[in-house]
C-alpha cells in the first residue's frame, strides 16, 4: 500500500470485499494524492487566522448578569422623565448642560438682585439701626448726632445722606467722572450741531435770495 | 496514515475541546480549527480551485460553527465531523450554484479565463498535467457522486460518517463510491491513452513540497 494514502481503503472494515478491486483501489490512491495536494495548498497561517476570526463568543450567565447590571446602572443615572399628573404629555426634555446653564444664569440674576437690593436698602438700614439706639447710649456719647430723629423729621436730609453714602464709594465716583466726561462731550456735540444748523440756515437764505433775483430777471426778460 | 476514522478517544477529545471552546478557551478553538481546517479547505479547494475562495469558505464554515457552539445551539453527540462537513458542503453548494448561475447567464469572460487556465495547465510539467487530468475526470462526475468522492478523500470522513451526513444507506453509498471511481478511471483512460497513467496517478507525489508546487501551479 502506498504511504501517501490517508483513507486506508484496503483495511477499512466498512468496505465490502468486492470493493478491494486493485484497479479501483489505485484510483482511490490517486484521489488521496490529489487531496493531499489540496490540503498542502492551504497557506501556513490559515488555521491561526481563521481561528482568530471565528473565535466563539461566550454567552455565559455572568455576561448576562453584567449586561443587566449595566442596563440598571444606565437607567439609574438617566434623569427621571418629567410628567404631570393631569397631563399625559411629558414636557420636552432639555439637555443636562442646558439646564445647568439655566441654573447658573438664575443664580447670577439672584445674586445681582440681592446686591442691588442691599445697596438700596443699606442706608435706611443704617439709619434704622441708629434709630434703634437707646437714649442711654446716645447720652453716653454726647457727640453722636441723633440722625434717626433728624432723618425722620426731614426726608430731604435723609435723601442727601443716602446720596452722600452712595457717593462715598469709589465705584460711584468713577461712574460720576465718566458721566461728567460724557456730559462734556454732549455739550461740545450740541454746540457743533447748533453751529452747523446756523450755517445751513444762512446758506439757505443766500440761495433763496439768488433764486429770487434769477426769477425776477427772467420775468423781466420775458416781459422784454 | 494522515487521517483515519475517528476513534472513541478522538471523539472524547473533540467533545472536551468543544466544551472548552464554548466556555471561551481560545486555545481549544485554535486546536479545533487546526485539526479540521485543512480538511475543510481541501474540500472547498477541490471544487472551487481557488485558494482565496476556498479559504473564504473555510472561514465562513468555522464562523458558523463557532456561533452555534458559542451560543449553545450545538450539543455534541459524537457527530461533530458530520455536522462540520455538512455546513461545509452547504457552503460549497451555495458557491457552486452562484458560479453556475453566472456561467449560465453567458459570462464569456469567465469561460475564457477557465479555458485559458486549462490551456496553461496542459503546458505545465507532467505531474501538473496528470493532476489536471484527474480534476477533469472529476468534473465529469455527477454532483452527488463527486460529493461522495470529495467527502471521502478530501474531507477524510469514513463511509459511516458520510452515510450520516448525506442520510443515505451505507450500502448505497459504497456502491455509488465504487461506481464513481470506476467512472473516473474510464474517463482518465479515455483522455490519456497511456497504459501506465493510472499507476502514475496512484503513485502520488514524492514529497509534500512537490504536491504543494504542483497544486499552486494550477491555482
Amino acid at each position: 500500500m502506498n504511504n501517501t494514502s490517508h483513507t486506508n481503503h484496503n483495511h477499512d472494515p466498512l468496505l465490502p470485499d468486492a470493493f478491494n478491486d486493485p484497479l479501483v483501489a489505485s484510483m482511490a490512491r490517486a484521489l488521496d494524492t490529489l487531496a493531499l495536494a489540496d490540503r498542502a495548498a492551504a497557506r501556513p497561517d490559515m488555521a491561526q487566522r481563521i481561528a482568530l476570526a471565528s473565535m466563539p463568543k461566550v454567552h455565559s450567565d455572568m455576561q448576562a448578569s453584567a449586561q443587566t447590571q449595566a442596563q440598571t446602572q444606565a437607567q439609574t443615572t438617566a434623569p427621571a422623565p418629567i410628567s404631570f399628573v393631569h397631563n399625559s404629555y411629558p414636557l420636552p426634555r432639555t439637555p443636562l448642560a442646558q439646564r445647568a446653564w439655566f441654573a447658573l444664569a438664575a443664580m447670577v440674576v439672584l445674586v445681582v438682585s440681592a446686591a442691588l437690593v442691599s445697596i438700596t436698602i443699606s442706608p435706611s438700614t443704617s439709619t434704622t439701626q441708629l434709630a434703634d439706639n437707646t437714649p442711654n447710649s446716645t447720652d453716653s456719647n454726647p457727640t453722636t448726632p441723633r440722625l434717626a430723629d433728624s432723618t425722620r423729621a426731614d426726608p430731604t436730609r435723609a435723601r442727601e445722606n443716602q446720596l452722600a453714602t452712595v457717593a462715598a464709594s469709589p465705584e460711584v465716583e468713577s461712574w460720576l467722572s465718566v458721566a461728567t466726561e460724557m456730559d462734556a462731550m454732549w455739550s461740545v456735540g450740541l454746540a457743533d450741531i447748533s453751529a452747523s444748523a446756523t450755517d445751513l440756515e444762512e446758506r439757505a437764505q443766500t440761495t433763496f435770495a439768488a433764486d429770487q433775483w434769477i426769477s425776477e430777471t427772467s420775468i423781466d426778460n420775458d416781459a422784454i | 496514515m494522515v487521517h483515519g476514522s475517528p476513534a472513541d478517544d478522538h471523539d472524547c477529545d473533540v467533545t472536551s475541546l468543544l466544551q472548552a471552546a464554548a466556555a471561551g478557551d481560545g486555545a481549544a478553538w485554535v486546536e479545533i480549527v487546526e485539526r479540521y481546517g485543512r480538511r475543510v479547505f481541501a474540500l472547498a479547494q477541490s471544487r472551487c480551485r481557488n485558494i482565496d475562495v476556498a479559504e473564504e469558505i473555510t472561514q465562513s464554515v468555522f464562523v458558523t460553527v463557532a456561533a452555534k457552539v458559542g451560543s449553545g445551539e450545538y450539543t455534541e453527540q459524537g457527530r461533530f465531523e458530520q455536522w462540520l462537513f455538512r455546513v461545509a458542503m452547504n457552503r460549497i453548494r451555495d458557491h457552486i450554484r452562484r458560479i453556475r448561475r453566472r456561467l449560465d447567464t453567458g459570462d464569456e469572460a469567465t469561460l475564457n479565463v477557465i479555458a485559458a487556465r486549462e490551456s496553461d495547465a496542459s503546458n505545465d510539467t507532467e505531474r501538473v498535467r496528470e493532476i489536471t487530468l484527474l480534476r477533469s475526470a472529476m468534473d465529469a462526475l455527477s454532483d452527488q457522486d463527486r460529493e461522495i468522492v470529495e467527502l471521502r478523500h478530501h474531507g477524510g470522513l469514513s463511509f459511516k460518517q458520510i452515510s450520516d451526513l448525506l442520510e443515505e444507506p451505507l450500502g448505497t453509498l459504497l456502491a455509488r463510491h465504487h461506481r464513481a471511481l470506476k467512472k473516473l478511471r474510464e474517463t482518465i483512460e479515455s483522455l490519456d491513452s497511456r497504459p501506465e497513467i493510472i499507476s502514475r496517478l496512484a503513485s502520488g507525489f514524492t514529497s509534500s513540497d512537490s504536491a504543494d508546487n504542483g497544486f499552486r501551479a494550477l491555482s
